[in-house]
């Protein structure tokens, strides 16, 4: 059976972009307020013509990853730039610690949640609240995101992933096989999890920060001026190289995303079971032609959907009867009486990339159009 | 008399912190029917046991002396000694369930089998100096007797926190995956516990 084309009428598509450009709108009298209009106005428009592209032509996961690159890419600028202007330096100050000053990232959310419990003590030096990377708005940010996307976030929201998902698919052939059913492939990335989230109640502090984060390379990291961080430093270059940009283009899979991330673990557990969106299989649709399972860049696809599926679109594209859709909870459609025209607009993946790629602008926008300013000023 | 008791009860949840990293990827990795699981649970607090026991003739035995005389530099080496030596048991005991049939797999099962990882895991955490033992310790004054009494009242107050271990074999329906994550669990911890805890600290010897 041939796939039936999910790409969308341009009136459809207009009605969509009309819901998307709300948010829009909203950053951009922000920017306009800080005198960055015209940076908000160019990547405004740059993400306009993605989703377009992305419901036009009804294919997912090629647009998802323009986005979802170029995300990654215009987050570190702008970071490194505002941590020189408040510190000087990309080095961690020990000043920054004991003030507990600290920028917080979402990846240390699973880390913090079980000393938050039993001893009443958040084991992060970051700030509790009154910053944008304070704990407390990456708290409430990550809840919405989770009740809403799930384990979505990982291929919609993050601004670390864009990394290997980009290197994924750079080599047109996979050169280093793993098998997505091998027991040790399905089990590491829970096995992290657990091991980052006890190491860290042993010392108290998160391990995960102190020797398993690539992404310290492009946000900030220790002096190297003794042993201990000597060797942090030579690990965090090991893991940014090997696990974000040469094991992804060997394997063309999201090595770090998919076997070596706690909190992509964590809403595999957590978030994939309330999110409303999820991908189904049809199973008499299916031929068994394993293009899914190949291709799937996190490790997700096997026997069956695992809950570390991060709904990035790629087995939806790629399979040749449409057997894999996003679905609602177990609907494929809602409001089947509704006229053609609507039922098509409204299918739950309509909705979930219009979701996921709302979620995307509310955490780049700030950080990109920043960042843009300084491209341009620099060059 | 109950003070032991009492503060074993009190300090119980601190102590899960530092004995639940050892104690969960052991117990994960070999998953058992409730009755192996009891065994198995008596037999890490058997070890534990003896740990305290040892703690507290020791400490009963030269009173508030060795106290002084652990100086925080001397307590930094105990610990740095005690982390390698459960990492090194963790280390083996993962590479026992890598499915190689020869070679360093083969030797580690026979060095470090279950039963013996069960004991001397559960020893190694009871002489593991936290917070707790160390608030027990400063109590422990009028002789080795008395010592081992106290310490023992202070096991069990603090052992009824494992007990939430007797409830892994509930989860049996899941027992394959969860064994095969106790079991990459358990070399992480044995790595992060021999190289990062551990010989990264060397450089603390010097003072």
């Amino acid at each position: 059976m041939k796939k039936t084309s999910s790409a969308l009428s341009i009136p459809q598509v207009l009605i969509l972009l009309a819901i998307y450009i709300l948010p829009l709108m909203f950053f951009g009298i922000n920017a306009a307020g800080s005198g960055e209009l015209p940076y908000a106005l160019i990547y405004g428009l740059y993400l306009l013509t993605l989703l377009f592209l992305m419901f036009k032509t009804g294919k997912i996961s090629k647009y998802r990853r323009i986005f979802f690159v170029s995300m990654a890419l215009l987050f570190f600028p702008a970071f490194i730039h505002d941590l020189i202007i408040e510190r000087g330096t990309m080095l961690i100050p020990q000043s920054t610690v004991v003030n507990n000053e600290n920028p917080f990232c979402h990846i240390v959310i699973p880390i913090t949640m079980i000393p938050m419990i039993l001893k009443k003590m958040v084991i992060f030096p970051g700030r509790l609240m009154g910053h944008y990377t304070s704990i407390y708005s990456m708290l409430v940010i990550w809840v919405f995101m989770t009740i809403s996307l799930g384990r979505g976030w990982c291929s919609w929201v993050c601004f670390y992933g864009g990394w290997d998902d980009g290197c994924s698919r750079i080599s047109q052939k996979t050169k280093l096989h793993m098998d997505n059913r091998a027991p040790w492939i399905r089990n590491l990335p829970k096995a992290m999890l657990l091991f980052v989230v006890l190491g860290s109640l042993i010392t108290l502090t998160s391990i995960y920060c102190e020797w398993l984060c690539p992404f310290k390379l492009i946000t900030e990291f220790e002096s190297p001026t003794n042993l201990r961080n000597t060797v942090a430093l030579i690990l965090m270059i090991v893991l940014f190289f090997g696990t974000l940009i040469i094991l992804p283009i060997l394997s063309r899979r999201r090595v770090n995303c998919g076997l070596l991330c706690p909190f992509g673990a964590m809403q595999g557990l957590i978030g994939s079971k309330i999110a409303p969106f999820k991908v189904k299989m049809d199973k008499s649709l299916c031929i068994s032609c394993g293009q899914c399972e190949k291709h799937c860049p996190s490790f997700s696809m096997g026997k069956n959907i695992r809950s570390s599926c991060t709904l990035c679109g790629e087995c939806i594209d790629l399979c040749p009867t449409g057997a894999l859709d996003i679905h609602l909870r177990g609907k494929k459609r809602i409001f089947p009486k509704a006229p053609a025209f609507f039922k098509e607009l409204l299918q739950p993946r309509n909705l979930f990339i219009l979701a996921a790629f709302t979620g995307g602008t509310i955490i780049s926008y700030s950080f990109a159009i920043h960042s843009l300013k300084l491209l341009v000023n620099l060059f | 008399m109950l003070e032991p008791l009492l503060l074993g009860l009190s300090t119980g949840p601190s102590c899960m912190i530092f004995c639940g990293p050892v104690a969960l990827p052991l117990f994960m990795s070999d998953m058992k029917e409730h009755r192996g699981q009891g065994a198995a649970l008596l037999r890490f607090l058997t070890g534990r046991l003896i740990g305290y026991i040892l703690a507290g003739f020791i400490l009963g035995l030269t009173g508030q002396l060795l106290l002084n005389y652990l100086s925080p530099l001397v307590k930094d080496r105990f610990m740095l000694i005690s982390y390698m030596l459960v990492g090194l048991m963790m280390l083996l005991r993962g590479l026992a369930f890598l499915p190689k049939e020869k070679g360093l797999c083969q030797k580690a099962r026979k060095v470090m089998p279950q039963k013996r990882a069960e004991l001397f895991l559960g020893l190694a955490t009871g002489l593991n100096l936290c917070p707790p033992f160390l608030a027990m310790a400063t109590r422990v004054t009028q002789g080795p007797v008395k010592g081992m009494f106290s310490f023992f009242l202070f096991f069990i107050g603090t052992s009824i926190y494992l007990v939430v271990l007797m409830l892994l074999p509930f989860l049996k329906k899941h027992k394959e995956a969860l064994q095969g994550i106790g079991r990459i669990t358990m070399l992480m911890m044995g790595g992060y516990f021999f190289f990062f805890l551990g010989i990264l600290q060397l450089g603390r010897w010097q003072g």
